[in-house]
């Protein structure tokens, strides 16, 4: 679907919603969890994320219903939003095992050794 | 957003107020009472400080919305990948005109005055920017834009309309360059290192050719047989290096976006239309106008001849693999 790297706001929030589809405040908070508390969408960057998402079919609405007379619409990864983030996912464990790779070819004492081919993140 | 949200619940939730009312109306009662009900759920949980910075981050969304820079449009999706170059540029003239404004000036240079509120920010913005720290870079912004607007009535204060006259067109341009920046979508952050290392690039090749230049006493002929120490105005050496620093990348962006062909075409027919009818140009200061008309003739025709090679490539590649 993408051939360039996800930005981050964009990866979190595919994350975010991998595990369990999630409504907007939710994704706010799960979003923060999942960076441990750098990354903190405001609700304008949230929509405006999901309004792109939706329109590229990665993202869809599960449902909606009303909580405590508050819409709750809640948002799930379609089928190409879970190839968009293994995609992702494995573009980012390649780097990490190289990088792994090289920090134990260049630190001999490193507690990091060559990463084995398939054991890398 | 798509169709495939049902309206169903529209009028159930706390009815959207306020901030949400700046949406535009279709929009707003599709998605109004969402957005209501999760600043609602943040207001509950952290408070008044947080409720307004998230009404905020609304209002910018719904603002967006209105001007068609949201993310979800082509629109949007070009003006995050034009921020950091606009930053490079003002970046660039902001510190070749606060390395300038101390100087003691020379004399053929005339009268010059100066708002260094308005460049200062810059330098900040600029390395937020490449620290990969976007959401300061914004803040950076808004007190670029702040100082544009305090530049304007200190420019008259202290230069008098002279002297408002003289930095206007700057302080505007800088402004232009702040709301920029401010208006890019802040869910498609430059902070890749592709786009941070296209910003240091190009802030260091206008950047160094600006300083240098602008610093650099020459003589200027004042009449017959007879020569003046100047100095190039800064603002004049960045309108004949802007366009020859910017043509490539903006060639190679041009050709690898999805209108980039439409695009590039009605920059070579306005190009051409411009260099014809040269009335335009000539009211470009410092008779920027043609070399700009000439580069942006260039630029279009490069993203042309670059699509065409890309596409090529991809077919051959696409044969090859079949």
């Amino acid at each position: 679907m993408t051939e360039r790297p996800l930005q981050e706001p964009t990866l979190l929030l595919i994350t975010a919603l991998a595990d369990a589809p999630r409504h907007g405040y939710a994704l706010i908070q799960e979003v923060a969890a999942i960076s441990g508390g750098r990354v903190r969408l405001r609700a304008g960057t949230l929509y405006g994320a999901l309004d792109r998402l939706l329109g590229q079919g990665i993202v869809k609405v599960e449902r909606e219903e009303v909580v405590d007379s508050r819409l709750r619409r809640t948002y799930a990864l379609t089928d190409a939003g879970y190839e968009v983030l293994a995609a992702e996912a494995d573009r980012l464990r390649t780097t990490v095992r190289e990088a792994e790779r090289r920090i134990g070819l260049g630190r001999p004492g490193s507690t990091l050794r060559p990463a084995q081919d398939g054991a890398g993140a | 957003m798509t169709g495939n949200r049902s309206e169903s619940a529209e009028g159930r939730s706390p009815r959207p107020g306020g901030v949400v009312r700046l949406y535009p109306t279709a929009y707003r009662r599709q998605h109004g009472a969402e957005i209501a009900a999760t600043l609602a759920d943040i207001a509950d949980a952290e408070g008044g400080w947080g409720a307004r910075r998230e009404t905020a981050a609304v209002a910018g969304h719904a603002l967006r919305m209105r001007t068609g820079l949201d993310s979800a449009r082509p629109t949007g999706r070009a003006l995050a990948g034009l921020a950091p170059y606009v930053v490079a540029v003002a970046a660039s003239l902001s510190a070749a005109l606060l390395v300038v404004w101390p100087l003691e000036p020379q004399a053929w240079d005339g009268e010059r005055t100066y708002t260094p509120l308005a460049y200062a920010p810059w330098l900040a913005v600029l390395g937020c920017l490449i620290a990969g720290r976007w959401a300061w870079a914004r803040i950076g912004a808004a007190a670029a834009l702040a100082g544009a607007a305090l530049s304007v009535p200190l420019a008259l204060w202290s230069g008098g309309r002279e002297g408002l006259s003289q930095n206007l067109p700057t302080v505007l341009g800088l402004a232009a360059a702040a709301t920029a920046v401010l208006a890019a979508p802040p869910d498609l952050p430059p902070t890749a290192p592709r786009a941070r290392r296209n910003a240091t690039l190009t802030a260091l090749a206008l950047g160094v050719p600006l300083l240098v230049a602008s610093t650099t006493v020459f003589q200027a002929v004042a009449g017959p047989g007879a020569v003046e120490s100047a100095r190039p105005e800064p603002v004049r050496v960045l309108l004949q290096f802007a366009p020859l620093v910017l043509a490539f990348p903006a060639a190679l962006g041009l050709a690898r976006s999805r209108h980039g062909g439409a695009v590039a075409t009605v920059v070579v027919a306005a190009a051409c239309a411009l260099v014809y009818e040269y009335g335009l140009l000539a009211s470009v200061p410092y008779d920027a106008g043609m070399l700009i008309g000439k580069a942006g003739f260039l630029t279009g025709l490069a993203a042309l001849l670059i699509r065409l090679a890309l596409r090529l490539r991809a077919t051959r590649e696409r044969t090859r693999a079949s």
